[in-house]
């Protein structure tokens, strides 16, 4: 794992930090859903609920 | 036997104690991990990123020559070959077991607990992936969802990989493999992913309650995940290994763990009748009486992770209506002991905590390697058991 460099005092504008700088992660996953969703010819929200669990997988299993 | 038969035989025994009756005999489930592929000379790497007929060898080696009634699984839970795509993550594989890399838990600093607890799967998403995953990092939002696309194919395939393997061990062996799930009680989330010990230890005693707020919102989007896709309850287990109680003193327990364990068996064994296994790491002694706060006569085993089995006794005769016990056989007696020693080991189990039911033979800690407990001690702990431990 590597870690971005932070500081303590930085640690308010983390939130930020994707959506800011480089684009909000969780829109990403909503767009894949929506993409695998059309694909596969079934509803976003489906897939939106183990796009759920793909998040805390790559917080948590990986 | 037929295999169906056998499996139902054998299902059956661990079904009749979780529901407080009196089985045929004392179900045999040994807390068995990697330890299994090393016995049956297999490489875990192998068998769990390239070739899936090799996780059903390694239980047919080892089932054949060791008496047991289920395998709580294959052990097979990280998606390897999806983390090497994304920058490795926190675990390493080898051909002798998965290893978690050293302070791989710490990813958020205490003044983030309210973010946490604001929305937990935003923070996941928006701020620990990034800072978790380089790939994530300078990349627009377009290039990121391919790259969770991709991620979100080798999850399914990794799903299905494992699906082979199970199928077969449970129809051609008559195998039961008894952990359908995993949920992790939120504080453990906070110790091994985000906080890391250092930093939950400091936690309790200077923001207890920011990181009881954040428990609680996490626990939530816990349970609002298995409840997207919940299946109803079957004859196999939830299952929660348990780290951080007892690190905690017993009156931080009591505040910042304990009424998760109750919540969360309230909500899954009572209300909706799911079965529950906790892996109850370390000595918990200490917490006894605390745990009479838990629900009586539900669905719960706790695998105590204490190969003394005066204590097993004694949380027995306090808990019994509370708790099934699971455990008991030392790993240092298999690895350590003469054949003779695992079997007083095994008949001391017998004599103190199988009469009435409520209790499941197993190791008092994972097998991990085969420093961790010798074939031959492993197959007479088993045996005598099995021959031994009818009602």
């Amino acid at each position: 794992m590597q870690k971005i460099p932070y500081t303590k005092k930085g640690i308010d504008t983390m939130a930020e930090y994707a959506t800011s700088l480089e684009g909000d992660t969780l829109e990403a996953f909503r767009i894949a859903a929506e993409q695998i969703a059309e694909e596969q010819g079934t509803d976003v929200e489906t897939v939106m609920k183990s796009m759920k669990k793909l998040i805390y997988l790559f917080v948590t299993r990986i | 036997m037929d295999m169906n038969e056998l499996y139902e035989q054998r299902i059956r025994r661990f079904d009749d104690v979780m529901n407080r009756k009196l089985p045929d005999r004392v179900p045999v489930v040994p807390n068995m991990n990697t330890w299994m592929y090393q016995f049956a000379g297999i490489s875990v790497k192998k068998a769990f990123t390239e070739d899936a007929d090799e996780i059903f060898r390694a239980a047919k080696y080892m089932t054949e020559q060791i008496p047991m009634d289920a395998l709580m699984s294959t052990s097979n839970t990280v998606p390897l070959n999806l983390a090497k795509k994304v920058g490795e993550g926190i675990y390493t594989c080898s051909d002798n077991g998965v290893q978690i890399k050293g302070s791989g838990g710490h990813l958020m600093e205490s003044e983030e607990y309210g973010l946490l607890a604001e929305d937990p799967m935003k923070f996941f998403a928006n701020v620990l992936i990034p800072r978790k995953f380089e790939i994530f990092r300078g990349a627009s939002t377009e290039k990121k969802a391919e790259i969770i696309k991709q991620a979100y194919a080798d999850n399914q395939a990794f799903i299905k990989y494992n699906q082979g393997p199970n199928g077969r061990i449970e129809k051609e062996l008559g195998m039961p493999l008894i952990v359908r799930g995993t949920n992790f009680l939120s504080p453990d989330i906070v110790l091994d992913y985000l906080r890391d010990f250092v930093g939950i230890s400091l936690d309790v005693r200077r923001h207890s309650q920011q990181l009881l707020e954040a428990c609680l919102s996490l626990y939530d989007y816990i349970m609002e995940m298995f409840n997207d896709t919940a299946t109803p309850p079957d004859r196999k287990v939830l299952f929660s290994p348990l780290h951080l109680p007892t690190y905690l003193r017993p009156r931080d327990f009591a505040r910042l763990y304990l009424p998760f364990m109750k919540k969360y068996l309230e909500e899954m064994a009572v209300k909706r009748g799911y079965s529950i296994y906790f892996f109850m790491e370390n000595n918990w002694m200490p917490y006894l009486d605390l745990l009479k706060e838990l629900p009586e006569n539900t669905k719960f085993v706790g695998l105590f992770e204490t190969g003394n089995i005066d204590d097993l006794a004694e949380i027995k005769r306090r808990l019994g209506s509370r708790i099934i016990v699971m455990g008991g056989m030392s790993v240092d007696t298999l690895r350590f002991g003469t054949k003779d020693e695992v079997i007083d080991s095994a008949k001391k189990c017998l004599d103190l905590l199988a009469p009435d039911g409520g209790y499941i033979f197993s190791t008092d800690k994972t097998l991990m390697t085969m420093n961790d407990g010798t074939p031959e001690n492993v197959i007479a702990a088993c045996e005598y058991v099995t021959e031994n431990g009818k009602y």
